[in-house]
């Protein structure tokens, strides 16, 4: 007994210590004003237990909610695997939020082999009547392949993704084969409906009046498509419908493909292959999607999806070359993704930051000339970029004052506030710095607390404060109070 | 980066009042590097607008100041922010670049002190660098829970570790003079590795440069210019000059992909008039050096008129300065010392075969004619001796060694030799050595003569 209550008393104290740290650190951050109330997270009794109750939580936030409550949704569709595997994908996501990786390779485990015959549409007939292909969506093989960098193993992640928009690029050039198939059946059919329009027309002028409307042609022209040219006419359907099929199963094989997709697919395959049965599986290719279009808009929807999922990995493909500076990688992708949109300015100034992170000042101008033009030189785009030329210029005094024009027009931007107060320390006034991220902060702790002010100010803190550790653990009270479950605390370090 | 503090007590510290003591624990000196910002970079966790966090993902946006026609699919799984951050240590410092360093000194007490001066030095093994001294503006009075800072440039010449030494002297609130000192370590590296080649031919010297990235950082090179000594002209064989016209794109595609270095602003400055974005590709001539990554340049040294016979007998022919810029453009320059040429060696003694027969039969002896040479300023007595062991496929018919007695400075000695080739096909004629019977010095031949032996047809054997 005398065990038991010690126990309870020592977690009490420690909890009671912590609430008492927390007031402290709340005191002395905000000084005399008062402090906003903390930041409280949604449960899962307080939304809807279904889809929105879902995207409601990851709104606010509360990922660890986020994680229990699509657990229960994805247990609720077991017989469903489609949608069992798009609650499992928001849970792992959530899970990859909290960077839990433990908790995520035990998920993984339960679902299995993404390719196998489980998670195709054709072992379940009955469910899914005229769906073919493989039901994962897109998006968990992108996530699955990211994964491997927070486990620290960046080439994976390289590699997976490369075989991932190798897929995307076959699959473009598939669609593209089956549209211009489609084209010429529908030129080929029409001229074949005009040829017999105009025979029908003659021999019913030369029987009948001249009063037959289009419609009765047509009909007309069926008929005697159907009686006098039956034979040929059923043969040229049937010939179309082989065609059909044939142009829907083709696996197209001449395509360019960065990288050889099949080795990266078969150890990708290999690393999941943890289920006995599905060992053959293992060491299936990577298919491709089998499609099943009926008209023209459908294939161009299915092209124009399949664009913006090559674009999203190509975009993640120059995070991670930025991560091992392989930089010439990274602007290739980027110079690829600028063919098509030769007016983002967004675009732009990014391959223009990748040239100033390599020393490339004269292009990351030009870069940003651009930008200029496409916008105007007073546009918050052409002054942030500018703040950035002159600091790769050595002019601290001008990037403060273009960060500071852009504070003056949007008080709320956190990266030009942040971008000022570091060309503060350049000025010699580390004391304005800390004031104005603090301040910041104290403005709307719930939304401006992130990583990278964080890590400025603990940065700033060991040149500044007596007692630097001390001050990181009152600010690492604060964040825990206000900042969103998936913060990164090893910012502190 | 190692922080060694020592703190030395005041020399007039008889009268300690016990109830004023003054801490100096409370005095202290902090640094931080400055150097050029870092962009932040994110990972940003994205899906598909069909999926069910399709809305909700990524929670960090881009940051759109305004409405954007066409953007591009997928940009929010972009992470390179526009968050700037600053480094935090003292690491990855380079030679040849300029440090900058932010020093705040701080009076963490209750109590004001006074007349307060700093001097700082940064101290590389014998070398002891001035980098801040306020003595003679004595800064009057740092007050409580105060700090006073400054900024040090300064550029780094010598690699290796480096101690920051920075000596705090003031006056404590009881009047005593008290000084405060601290030291920083940290290491400097070598991003440059230069070897160099050079090849003589007529009187044109060929400098094969060889840079290589020895730092673990990109970098960026903009210039690398060799400046050579007054008695050479110089010719950069690093550019190739491009056609200016608009409709030779193409041209311009393939030539980028060869070393352009110099032209390559000039053409930089063209696409900004034509507007050609799209086929400018920065990295298709990787004008930046990854780690471990290296680039030649060629430069080619003539003489100039009138200075020919200074340009020959010259050893060191000048220097290679690269000028690169590495993240935010920081700036680094760097020169090698000076670069030395290994003239051909003059020969004391100098042999050579003058002439051979065209056409040279198996076993059938011919004559060949040798000129021995003695280019030293003395006179020198003569032997000259044939080594069989050295000889392969053909033999000097002859006595194994000729005295020739003392040769002036300058003179020839002709010698006809007998040899006869015993091994058919080329070979080459050795084997004949000159000595110096005064200090008995060898002088071998370096010319290198080869002969075709021929076997005479057995018909024309037979006729014989």
């Amino acid at each position: 007994m005398t065990k038991r209550n010690h126990k309870r008393t020592t977690s009490e104290t420690i909890q009671q210590k912590e609430e008492i740290t927390q007031q402290f650190a709340l005191q002395t951050f905000f000084k005399n004003k008062s402090p906003p109330p903390p930041r409280k997270f949604l449960t899962v009794s307080s939304v809807s237990e279904d889809k929105q109750g879902l995207i409601n939580l990851a709104k606010d936030g509360s990922w660890k909610s986020a994680v229990e409550l699509s657990k229960k949704l994805s247990l609720k569709h077991l017989k469903d695997p489609e949608m069992f595997l798009k609650y499992k994908l928001v849970e792992l996501q959530a899970l990859g939020k909290l960077r839990r990786m433990n908790q995520i390779t035990e998920e993984l485990k339960k679902i299995g082999l993404l390719d196998s015959a489980k998670y195709q549409f054709e072992s379940y007939p009955k469910t899914y009547p005229n769906r073919k292909g493989s039901m994962v969506p897109f998006s968990l093989r992108v996530f699955l392949a990211e994964l491997q960098h927070l486990n620290g193993n960046t080439e994976d992640a390289i590699d997976q993704l490369y075989t991932l928009h190798s897929k995307c690029i076959r699959e473009i050039a598939k669609c593209q084969k089956i549209k211009k198939r489609f084209q010429n059946k529908t030129k080929e059919n029409q001229t074949i409906n005009n040829e017999k329009n105009l025979e029908s027309l003659n021999s019913k002028n030369d029987q009948t009046n001249k009063s037959v409307g289009q419609n009765e042609n047509k009909d007309q022209a069926k008929s005697i498509s159907n009686n006098e040219g039956g034979k040929e006419a059923i043969e040229n359907v049937e010939e179309e419908r082989q065609e059909k099929t044939e142009t829907n199963e083709l696996d197209v094989e001449d395509e360019d493909e960065e990288r050889p997709p099949r080795v990266t697919a078969f150890f990708y395959h290999l690393q999941h292959s943890i289920m006995d049965n599905d060992i053959e599986c293992a060491f299936q290719d990577l298919e491709l999607e089998v499609f099943n279009f009926s008209t023209i808009e459908e294939i161009d929807q299915k092209i124009v999806i399949l664009h913006k999922r090559q674009q999203w990995i190509l975009f993640a493909l120059t995070n991670y070359h930025i991560v091992q500076q392989n930089f010439e990688l990274a602007t290739r992708h980027l110079w690829e993704i600028y063919k098509k949109y030769t007016d983002d300015p967004v675009l732009i100034s990014i391959i223009g930051r990748v040239h100033l992170k390599i020393g490339d000042v004269e292009a990351a101008k030009m870069m940003f000339k651009k930008v200029e033009t496409l916008t105007s030189r007073t546009s918050l785009y052409s002054v942030m970029n500018r703040g950035f030329y002159e600091i790769a210029m050595g002019e601290y005094q001008e990037g403060y004052n273009n960060f500071h024009e852009i504070c003056e027009k949007d008080p709320n931007d956190p990266i030009a506030l942040n971008n000022l107060a570091i060309m503060n320390v350049y000025n010699c006034n580390v004391e304005k710095t800390i004031q104005l991220l603090e301040d910041f902060i104290k403005k709307n702790p719930k939304k401006n607390i992130s990583e990278p002010i964080i890590y400025n100010l603990c940065t700033l803190y060991n040149l500044a404060e007596q007692n630097p550790q001390e001050k990181k653990i009152l600010l690492k009270y604060i964040v825990k109070t206000y900042a969103s479950e998936c913060f990164d605390y090893s910012q502190f370090n | 980066m190692e922080e060694i503090k020592k703190r030395n007590s005041n020399i007039n510290n008889n009268n300690l009042n016990i109830k004023e003591t003054f801490i100096i624990d409370e005095i202290d000196i902090r640094i931080i590097k400055l150097t050029r910002p870092i962009f932040w970079q994110d990972f940003p966790m994205v899906c598909q607008q069909e999926d069910i966090l399709g809305g909700v993902l990524p929670m960090t946006k881009p940051q759109i100041y305004q409405k954007i026609d066409k953007i591009a699919d997928g940009q929010k799984a972009q992470g390179l922010s526009n968050f700037l951050t600053l480094s935090r240590d003292l690491k990855n410092l380079r030679l040849g670049e300029k440090f900058s360093l932010y020093i705040s000194v701080h009076n963490f007490s209750n109590k004001a002190i006074d007349n307060v001066s700093i001097i700082g030095r940064m101290i590389v093994g014998k070398f002891n660098i001035a980098l801040i001294n306020t003595s003679n503006q004595r800064r009057s009075v740092l007050s409580a829970k105060s700090h006073y800072d400054h900024i040090i440039q300064t550029e780094v010449t010598h690699f290796g570790k480096h101690t920051l030494s920075f000596s705090l002297s003031f006056f404590d609130p009881q009047g005593f003079e008290k000084k405060f000192e601290k030291n920083f370590e940290f290491s400097v590296a070598n991003p440059l590795g230069v070897k160099t080649k050079t090849v003589l031919l007529d009187s044109n010297i060929f400098l094969e440069a060889q840079i290589e990235n020895r730092s673990k950082t990109i970098m960026y090179l903009e210039k690398v210019v060799f400046e050579p000594i007054g008695c050479f002209d110089l010719t950069d064989c690093n550019q190739i000059v491009l056609p200016k016209k608009k409709n030779q794109n193409q041209n311009q595609n393939q030539n980028q992909n060869q070393n352009v270095t110099n032209n390559f602003n000039q053409q930089l400055n063209q696409n900004i008039e034509d507007e050609n974005f799209e086929k400018h590709e920065t990295f298709s001539g990787r004008y930046h050096l990854r780690f471990r990554d290296k680039r030649q340049y060629l430069f080619i040294l003539s003489p100039k008129k009138g200075l020919e016979k200074k340009a020959k007998s010259v050893t060191v022919i000048g220097k290679i300065s690269v000028s690169w810029k590495s993240r935010f453009g920081q700036v680094g320059r760097l020169q090698t010392s000076h670069l030395q040429i290994k003239l051909p060696l003059k020969q004391t003694i100098s042999i050579t075969i003058e002439s051979v027969p065209e056409c040279v039969y198996l076993e059938e002896p011919f004559k060949a004619k040798c000129i021995i040479q003695n280019h030293a300023n003395e006179a020198i007595p003569l032997r000259v001796l044939f080594r069989t062991h050295e000889m392969e496929g053909i033999i000097v018919i002859g006595l194994s060694g000729i005295n020739l007695g003392k040769i002036d400075p300058s003179e020839k000695v002709q010698l006809e030799l007998d040899i006869l080739p015993i091994i058919p096909g080329i070979q080459t004629i050795g084997g004949i050595i000159a000595v110096n019977l005064s200090n008995h010095r060898e002088y071998k031949m370096k010319q290198i003569v080869k002969l075709l032996v021929r076997q005479r047809d057995d018909k024309t054997i037979q006729e014989k």
